[in-house]
């Protein structure tokens, strides 16, 4: 009997990422609760406002939906508490002590693991100011992160968002009123600016003649969100074969299968086989996740001006003569894939590239769903096997190190095996706006960049793993202390430490070089951030009642 | 895996810890708080900016690779063994009755290292020991002081060895990070396939003529007795069965043996060697990203630029001197 989800249980953002369904508009709301009694009023109140896993009717995805059918909703709202949160809404201490360490301490006090303390900067200063409890001046445990709530709408035609994001705003904040004992922290902006209530996002927009259509791109110009994970029960079995290849686990022989569910859901067997331990009652846990909330400031100016000047360098090592095909794989080489989503790992040159455009191009699932599905399988389907040292994607690239795909095999017929334990679900939307072709309208101090959720049933063993030891270090992507060029903290050379650099190996039977860049600017800094917990429906309601019995 | 392996040698010790409580600081404490505390003290590494005196005593040489101090307070024993439940209940053992418990006499320090050595023997033990005395005396006092019986004997490098060698176990497992670049097929292998051979050879007539005396002795209760084929049987059974126990005992005395035989060296993974590597990987990484400008001119110019930069890079660094020059010991360089 395959893994059967208890969809209407468990919250929708775990199993699907909304930006890419209709979703392009958000808005993040952080609150503080005062009185545990009342907290828990207000955790019962949301529970009928929360966006299940349920299926939707939809044209698109064609995935059946059951006879009791949830309407898509026109906002999308979710719920998840830190462990602070879980302490003063007053779950018993048994439970709370069976909660990881990381989630216990919280994303600040992870700095140094997750390489957010750039030279020695302290996360308490340079973090926005609701995280800090900085904005008006008082001691920040009276100004906790204690829930998030997570507003994802859809998008008007002009661009903007629609009005029930506003509608659903108001009617928490009222609930905030009626209630009391519970409060908005403002907050997230950078320390010194005016107080943002809340954290308000929007996916890339293009206009064209008035249209306004949201764009699945980031900041620096990369297409996002397409190597996510499947696991077990996300997808219904026929929708599952579509796209498991390139997103599950791969065995030596180039066999795709979904993950175990319990990488990503409390209370199922992981990839090890093992029911992790989760704090007590298993009905609290089961159906639950964890999630990371990063707020990742891009430094756009910095990042185009990097690619711009080095550019120059890497087409004379490299032979590259066209500025705009240099530029181009710069950057692809840096990210693992070209701009708009293809992996070089299946195009590692600018004609291969253009060649694969050709080949599978960009359709929507409405226009001609055999193409769509033929193009997305194209950008998720690839190994590195055939690529051992990099010369189509380095090693030390941003994508080949958030996941490693078959790429760490020891012998080259172990697939992902040292992969699978260490995999991610990657929600989230950009904020702020970051003009193309304005080279002057853009400047780093602008607010820009992308709210990052990262879902896995262990911090520790997932997220902070990728984090710490492949994304800012290099020894798994034999770059010695090299860390990722994209999103690595990268050093400046203070105090004599030798300065951030990158390779991009050259086949040596080109008789090039390969190129090295030193001294990357600093591309991608966290302003904020904290580890939540994001619990069933059954969680939900225990939490609310002050049910929740660990004996 | 022996104490000598791959061209190195694992030395570990344990050497008893004082009990009698002792004054230090005008202070009345543990002998073992005092060490740990000293242990603590001890620098573990040097970033290059430090002073020299602030290194690891086990830098001040070339022959170190690892070294490790632990305080082993006791064993955790509790004194129940676990125990078959049906075999307790059919010796009908007393559950409740406490059974005894055994600790160890005195807390122990283990000392364990890895260095270069030439071969297993005492001398090469006692000259990296000498070394590390000569080096480090003050420090290793310091800490070797809270041991049994050592102010009273150790004076030199000669006593300190002899204390250490009395200390000394057998490691039998060694994590050596330098083994020689051998295939898997080529790793000495145990002829399991010929001891299975001569098994086979004397069990099948171990085997048949145990089944035939027993059905001789059988057929004993229904039919006169066939003593002389139960004799030959029997002989035959006792003479296999002997045949077969020094099968057995050969065969684990040529598997401890092959156990015990060491790994080969592995070729140029000596300290010195391993250290010019690190500083050679560093210099060459700053040599090919200056010159990599050069490297892909076509032009004469920028030829013969990369060519004397080569040739520059190569007085510097001397690839072929291990003493200099080279990354120091026991410094983590940034």
């Amino acid at each position: 009997m395959a893994v059967k989800l208890d969809l209407a249980d468990i919250q929708g953002n775990i199993l699907t990422a909304y930006g890419k369904l209709g979703f392009p508009k958000g808005r993040f709301i952080l609150l503080h609760v005062d009185e545990a009694a009342s907290g828990r009023r207000f955790a019962t109140a949301m529970l009928p406002m929360i966006t299940t896993a349920l299926r939707w009717p939809s044209q698109r995805s064609n995935i059946p939906t059951g006879h009791t059918v949830a309407q898509r909703p026109l906002v999308a709202v979710n719920i998840a508490f830190s462990w602070s949160g879980l302490a003063a809404l007053g779950v018993p201490s048994a439970t709370l002590r069976g909660m990881p360490d990381e989630f216990i301490d919280g994303m600040m006090a992870r700095a140094s693991i997750l390489g957010d303390d750039f030279e020695g900067r302290d996360p308490g200063r340079s973090w926005d100011d609701v995280w800090t409890g900085a904005g008006d001046e008082r001691a920040a445990e009276t100004n906790a992160v204690h829930i998030l709530i997570t507003l994802n709408a859809q998008m008007n035609a002009d661009g903007s968002p629609s009005d029930a994001l506003d509608e659903r705003t108001a009617a928490i904040e009222a609930l905030c009123e009626t209630i009391g004992g519970v409060r908005v922290l403002p907050g997230h902006n950078p320390p010194g600016k005016a107080l943002a209530r809340f954290q308000d996002l929007s996916a890339i927009t293009s206009n064209q003649g008035g249209t306004v259509t949201a764009l699945p791109i980031e900041h620096f110009g990369f297409v996002d969100a397409i190597g996510d994970p499947a696991f077990e029960g996300q997808y219904p079995d026929k929708f599952e074969r579509t796209v498991v290849d390139g997103a599950g686990a791969v065995d030596g022989q180039g066999v795709w299968r979904p993950l175990a569910t319990g990488e990503f859901l409390l209370g199922f067997p992981d990839e090890a086989q093992e029911v992790a331990g989760a704090a007590m009652p298993l009905s609290f846990s089961r159906n639950g996740t964890f999630m990371a909330y990063r707020k990742l400031h891009q430094n756009v100016a910095a990042f185009r001006a990097f690619i711009r000047e080095t550019s120059e360098r890497f087409g004379v090592v490299s032979g590259i003569e066209n500025p705009e095909e240099a530029s181009k794989t710069l950057m692809a080489k840096i990210g693992g894939r070209w701009s708009d989503g293809t992996p070089l790992a299946r195009a590692p040159s600018y004609a291969a590239w253009r060649q694969f455009q050709t080949q599978y191009p960009v359709v929507s699932m409405e226009a001609d769903r055999a193409r769509y599905i033929a193009r997305s399988q194209a950008l998720a389907n690839f190994s590195y096997g055939d690529d051992p040292t990099g010369l189509k994607c380095p090693l030390g690239s941003h994508l080949r190190r958030a996941n490693t795909r078959d790429g760490m095999a020891p012998t080259g017929r172990e697939g992902s095996a040292l992969n699978n334990r260490r995999r991610i679900l990657r929600r989230g939307l950009p904020y702020g706006q970051s003009p193309d072709g304005v080279e002057d309208g853009v400047e780093d101090a602008d607010e820009h960049g992308v709210v990052m959720l990262i879902i896995c049933a262990s911090l520790f063993r997932q997220f902070e793993f990728v984090q710490q030891q492949w994304i800012n270090y290099g020894l798994d992507a034999r770059s010695g202390n090299d860390c990722c060029p994209l999103v690595g903290n990268h050093s400046s050379g203070a105090q004599g430490a030798p300065k951030a650099k990158f390779v991009i190996p050259s086949d040596p039977k080109s008789g090039r070089p390969p190129f090295v860049v030193e001294g990357i600017p600093q591309f991608v800094e966290a302003r904020g951030g904290e580890y939540f917990f994001v619990p069933s429906m059954t969680a939900l309601r225990m939490i609310g009642a002050g049910a929740v019995d660990p004996t | 895996m022996p104490t000598f392996d791959g061209g190195h040698y694992f030395l570990t010790c344990l050497a008893p810890v004082l009990t009698e409580p002792m004054s230090e600081g005008g202070v009345v404490t543990s002998p073992v708080h005092a060490l740990r505390k000293r242990l603590s003290m001890l620098p573990a590494f040097a970033q290059p900016s430090e002073t020299p005196g602030g290194q690891s005593p086990f830098a001040r040489n070339m022959r170190n690779h690892f070294a490790r101090f632990v305080v082993i307070d006791d064993v955790a024993y509790n004194g129940r063994d676990p125990a078959d439940a049906l075999w307790t209940a059919i010796r009908r053992d007393n559950l409740i009755a406490p059974r005894e418990q055994d600790h160890l006499s005195c807390p122990f320090l283990l000392f364990a290292v890895e260095f270069d050595a030439a071969d297993g023997t005492p001398g090469e033990r006692d000259s990296y020991l000498a070394e590390l005395w000569r080096t480090s005396a003050d420090d290793l006092r310091a800490v070797f002081g809270l041991c049994r019986d050592f102010d009273s004997t150790v004076a030199d490098e000669y006593s300190f060895a002899k204390y250490v060698a009395r200390c000394q176990i057998e490691t039998t497992m060694s994590f050596n990070d330098y083994y020689p670049d051998i295939g898997l097929p080529s790793l000495p292998t145990w002829p399991a396939r010929k001891y299975l051979i001569a098994a086979l050879i004397i069990g099948v007539p171990f085997l048949l003529s145990a089944a035939a005396a027993l059905v001789l002795v059988i057929a004993e209760m229904f039919a006169p007795p066939a003593i002389a084929a139960l004799r030959i049987a029997t002989g035959l059974m006792v003479l296999s069965g002997a045949a077969l126990a020094a099968l057995a005992a050969t065969a684990y005395a040529s598997v401890s043996a092959a156990g015990a035989r060491p790994f080969p060296a592995a070729s140029e993974s000596s300290l010195p060697v391993v250290l010019k590597a690190l500083y050679l990987q560093r210099a060459f990484t700053r040599f090919a990203i200056d010159s990599q400008m050069d490297a892909a001119g076509g032009d004469a110019a920028s030829a013969q630029r990369l060519y004397d930069r080569f040739a520059k890079f190569i007085a510097d660094s001397k690839p072929g001197d291990l003493v200099a020059p080279t990354q120091a010991p026991g410094v983590i360089d940034m």
